[in-house]
């Protein structure tokens, strides 16, 4: 077998032309490398605190924000994904030609996440108990609220990426996949928002999930539910549960009037 | 034709793309039983006006109107009363074609699975049933998704293209479970397709889109009407003498072979010219009259 530099050369431009066109091709040199290091950066100064004051709950507070994190994660990209599978299998089009509605589109992904979530949670709640001895449980009902705020901000952010996949097609399916991990180290999921830098904590608040993230630390340390983190992170949801709808029927819209819908693969 | 005979009407659609006029103002209507072709070069309008048909494009101007109500305001009501297919849109891959089938049953209200089976077996693709739709071949992908379209017994059929991917055999299987949907249950059709005889079989009306533009809107038969010359084609045993004086002194073009000529001229004139060469004493093997059909009508529209 002969190995030609010119075949090879061939192959190293076609990535680079896709490469030099591919905002997810950046983000892997860039955004990733730099979201890595400072969560685990945070993790660690947080777990170096916590050793000397509170260790016992660590691990606790480390599952529960796993298993939070992973309900977060699986609502939004379960709303988009039910989207994309539609464009992949170029069958879209067949759905909009019938009489359903964006609406109705919404509501049966969210109901389908919603099953997918049970099951999740009672997967993930057997792994914790049985190699941990970790009762998600025993955390109580109180964590339910914090939840369906987790819940309805993730199918915000699955409507704007959703929204985002039908303006620019395939190309932005990174978006659908990786959005919430984009917002991984703002939302304080593992560590107290005090433990951010000062600079990052306006943008932190800016999100109902780090009001989760801390309300749900707070009930597993004290016991407490923190009325005030639950009614801040609901308004917020509203907030942007009414921007990124609007902004989902605003691209839906422009999709239309741009005749993207058909070529949308 | 009364009111409750007219099921759709299109009227000065507009559609603009980035300043481009991909439709400047196309008007047609379709009535009851009705199939209506929809013919023209590529990027001539065809699946646009289709797609606003199906509101998956919005128009920039104009208004359609399915079974007297206005499309846009009532898009349940109309949506459920049609129904689509085309070679270039699929069905979900990973799963069962009665997977597919019963989803789409669903979308469109049909509650009863033995409508799904009824379909089936009235295409002969029960053996189809619990395959996945992502191993089938072209042609039972076609079926597959003519069933899905009839799943709700439409009113309406719109047809982008159904048959480019199929052999000649299927398509015509295809085309002869079309009529015989269409005469059971009198659907009107709207049909693209580029290929000429297809057209010519299925369609009552057919409508020129070029530029996105009517530019003729008549039956098949009379559209080729429009072409006016024939080939007139005549064979001897041996070329006559004198033949070129013949032509000459009529002032007829023919292209000559070794022993045919082929002369292309209007209709009325053939028997003239075969009077006349009978008169002459020439002896001719055979004759053979080619009349234009819609591939020139088709090429004269998209040469303009």
């Amino acid at each position: 077998m002969s190995v030609k530099i010119h075949r090879i050369s061939a192959i190293v431009w076609h990535h680079m032309y896709f490469w030099k066109r591919s905002l997810p091709r950046w983000l892997d040199v860039f955004y990733w490398p730099i979201i890595t290091i400072a969560v685990w950066g945070f993790i660690t100064s947080y777990l170096k605190n916590s050793s000397e004051q509170n260790g016992v709950f660590v691990a606790g507070v480390f599952l529960a924000g796993v298993t939070f994190w992973m309900i977060f994660q699986r609502a939004q990209q379960d709303l988009s994904i039910s989207y994309l599978q539609d464009i992949w299998s170029r069958s879209i089009l067949n759905l909009y030609v019938s009489p359903l509605n964006n609406l109705e589109f919404v509501l049966a992904s969210i109901f389908v996440g919603i099953l997918k979530i049970i099951i999740t949670l009672l997967v993930m709640a057997a792994l914790s108990f049985f190699l941990y001895a970790f009762n998600l449980f025993d955390m109580g009902l109180a964590l339910i609220p914090f939840v369906g705020m987790l819940l309805v901000f993730a199918w915000s952010l699955g409507l704007f990426s959703t929204g985002i996949v039908f303006r620019f097609g395939t190309d932005a399916q990174i978006i659908a996949f990786s959005i919430s991990f984009v917002l991984q180290p703002f939302v304080a999921v593992f560590y107290p928002l005090e433990i951010l830098p000062i600079w990052i904590r306006p943008i932190s608040m800016a999100f109902p999930a780090t009001y989760v993230f801390e309300g749900m630390r707070e009930i597993i340390l004290t016991g407490v539910f923190n009325w005030e983190y639950f009614f801040i992170s609901l308004g917020l949801n509203i907030f942007y549960l009414a921007v990124f709808g609007y902004f989902f029927c605003a691209m839906f819209k422009s999709v239309k009037r741009k005749g993207l819908l058909a070529k949308l693969e | 034709m009364s009111y409750m005979n007219k099921v759709l009407e299109v009227s000065n659609i507009k559609k603009f793309y980035n300043g481009f006029e991909a439709l400047k103002g196309v008007s047609f209507g379709l009535e009851k039983g009705e199939t209506l072709g929809l013919l023209g070069p590529n990027g001539a309008g065809k699946t646009t006006t289709i797609q606003i048909i199906l509101q998956v494009i919005t128009p920039d101007a104009g208004s359609v109107e399915i079974f007297g109500k206005n499309a846009f305001s009532n898009r349940e009501f109309v949506l459920q009363k049609m129904n689509f297919t085309s070679a270039y849109v699929h069905l979900f891959g990973a799963i069962t074609v009665y997977e597919n089938l019963k989803v789409f049953a669903k979308l469109y209200g049909v509650s009863q699975t033995k409508k799904i089976d009824q379909l089936l077996s009235e295409f002969d693709a029960e053996e189809l049933k619990n395959k996945k739709v992502s191993s089938l071949s072209s042609g039972q992908l076609t079926k597959i998704m003519i069933i899905k379209a009839l799943l709700n017994d439409p009113d309406l059929l719109l047809l982008d293209e159904p048959t480019s991917s199929l052999d000649p055999d299927v398509a015509s299987k295809f085309r002869e479970i079309l009529k015989k949907v269409r005469k059971e249950r009198r659907i009107s059709m709207l049909y693209t397709s580029h290929n000429m005889a297809e057209i010519e079989e299925m369609c009552d009306r057919v409508i020129f889109l070029s530029k996105g533009e009517i530019v003729a809107n008549d039956t098949p038969k009379r559209l080729t009407k429009l072409i006016p010359n024939h080939t007139l084609r005549v064979e001897f045993n041996k070329m006559p003498d004198g033949i070129s004086e013949f032509l000459n002194l009529r002032r007829i073009q023919a292209e000559v072979r070794e022993n045919s000529l082929s002369i292309e001229t209007e209709d009325e004139a053939i028997p003239v010219i075969l009077q006349e060469m009978y008169r002459e004493g020439y002896k001719i093997k055979d004759i053979s009259i080619d009349e234009p059909d819609l591939e020139d009508v088709f090429i004269k529209f998209a040469r303009q």
